[in-house]
């Protein structure tokens, strides 16, 4: 087998790992949907502080001015090439998400994660906040964007983790209105049923509270007691 | 941990698929054909049109599949298997376009060489089980590591290696070194599974 034949194999293994994490099932309701809106860091439970307040003002700031370049709105429905790559633990515990763009463009990447909240014992949707408290990371051609996940296993609940890939910033929640809008979306939708052994079924519910035009790759983490 | 494969629901849809289960085909369709048409979208440069001829093709395909027995779950998962008719279908259809989409060398090997019979998926299903398995390892000596699995990704994706190695600020042929480790160790991967010399051609795993 040469080279070519394992990297046309690799590109298919890309493919059905594609397929199965970016397919969407339809919602069915499982359980009362959580209610709760707030805009977090992943493993950082509690409610929302004046810090976190003023990093999320910062985070649209910035994201308002940051130099986003319109993409070709003729590729807006081919999805972007994204994919897992998967986590590893540093030394102190904590573990890295990795999620590499295999398309040879830029895009913007958000992140939303479901995990327990303590304020309401239940499980709820937030926004990830990147490097410098910002909603929404872009990402070069071909390169790995990376984020800690805190691997808490108390209570030792399933957690999902659905990164969202964009070609326009447009596409994606741009203003702290838009992004407690999409909060309160997640939140309102009912996880369907096989969600703890299916994260492809809990990107389904991202799917509806996002533009088509948006790639989801989802995620599970945690759980198993350290 | 618990369990994070996605395909522990999709596993009991093709079981009753299996047994003539159309309900349970539905269901199938409504979970994979969305990522399918997207793939083919990719395939086919966005031609809308012809990746939602291919995904109708390829579920006519795998519901006759599945019904004469064609499919086996314990040799491939049924997305993957899914994917592998698709592939067929989309040699077959740029065959009859009589071109090679512009896509990556590799690809073009494909359209000259490969058995475009979506009747022959099985055994393709199975290869690519196969690399994803080594792909993912972990835990064997023959696992790549995840300097070597995001390497060989990135080169498969078309990322030049001059680029790549200007990026890691190493000597391009310092990364020419770890590809070539890497593709070896996945290529001894693929071989302990049974999977030797043609992409399609497999012969006992033990024999040498």
């Amino acid at each position: 087998m040469n080279e070519r034949q394992l990297e046309q194999l690799i590109r298919m293994v890309a493919d059905v790992e594609s397929l199965e994490y970016d397919s969407a099932a339809p919602p069915r309701r499982l359980d009362p949907p959580a209610r709760v809106v707030r805009i977090g860091r992943i493993g950082v439970g509690g409610p929302v502080s004046r810090v976190a307040a003023v990093l999320a003002a910062a985070a649209c700031l910035m994201y308002l001015v940051w130099p986003w370049k319109a993409s070709d709105d003729g590729l807006r429905h081919v999805p972007l090439h994204v994919r897992y790559v998967p986590a590893t633990a540093t030394s102190s515990g904590e573990s890295i998400a990795h999620f590499q763009s295999t398309a040879g463009e830029p895009c913007v990447l958000l992140a939303v994660y479901r995990t327990w909240e303590s304020a309401c014992e239940c499980l709820s949707w937030q926004i990830h906040e990147w490097d410098g408290g910002v909603m929404t990371a872009s990402a070069g051609p071909n390169r790995s964007v990376s984020f800690p996940l805190d691997v808490s296993d108390d209570p030792p609940v399933e957690q999902v983790v659905v990164v969202a890939a964009a070609r326009r910033a447009r596409d994606l929640p741009g203003t702290c209105e838009q992004a407690e809008a999409l909060l309160a979306c997640l939140n309102e939708i009912p996880v369907p049923e096989g969600a703890e052994v299916d994260p492809a079924l809990v990107a389904s519910t991202v799917r509806a509270c996002l533009p088509v035009e948006v790639t989801l790759v989802s995620r599970s983490f945690v759980v198993d007691g350290r | 941990m618990l369990p994070s494969s996605p395909d522990n629901s999709l596993v009991s849809l093709a079981r009753r698929c299996a047994s003539g289960d159309q309900e349970a085909f539905r269901a199938l369709h409504d979970r994979l054909h969305p990522g399918l048409v997207r793939v083919l979208l990719r395939r086919t440069h966005g031609q809308h049109d012809v990746a939602d001829e291919i995904a109708q093709q390829t579920w006519v395909a795998v519901w006759d599949a599945l019904c004469k027995g064609r499919y086996d779950a314990d040799r491939s998962s049924i997305s993957t298997f899914v994917y592998a008719i698709s592939y067929k279908l989309w040699l077959q259809a740029a065959r009859r376009a009589g071109r090679r989409p512009a896509i990556a060398p590799g690809e073009h090997e494909a359209l000259s060489s490969d058995d475009a019979d979506p009747r022959g998926a099985l055994p393709l299903a199975e290869l690519i089980e196969a690399a994803r398995d080594c792909l993912q390892s972990s835990d064997s000596p023959l696992a790549l590591t995840d300097r070597e699995r995001g390497l060989i990704t990135q080169i498969a994706a078309g990322v030049p290696e001059r680029t790549i190695a200007r990026e890691l600020g190493v000597a391009a042929s310092t990364v020419n070194a770890w590809k070539r480790a890497a593709f070896a160790k996945l290529r001894r991967c693929l071989a302990a599974k049974g999977f030797r010399g043609d992409i399609f051609e497999r012969g006992s795993p033990h024999d040498e």
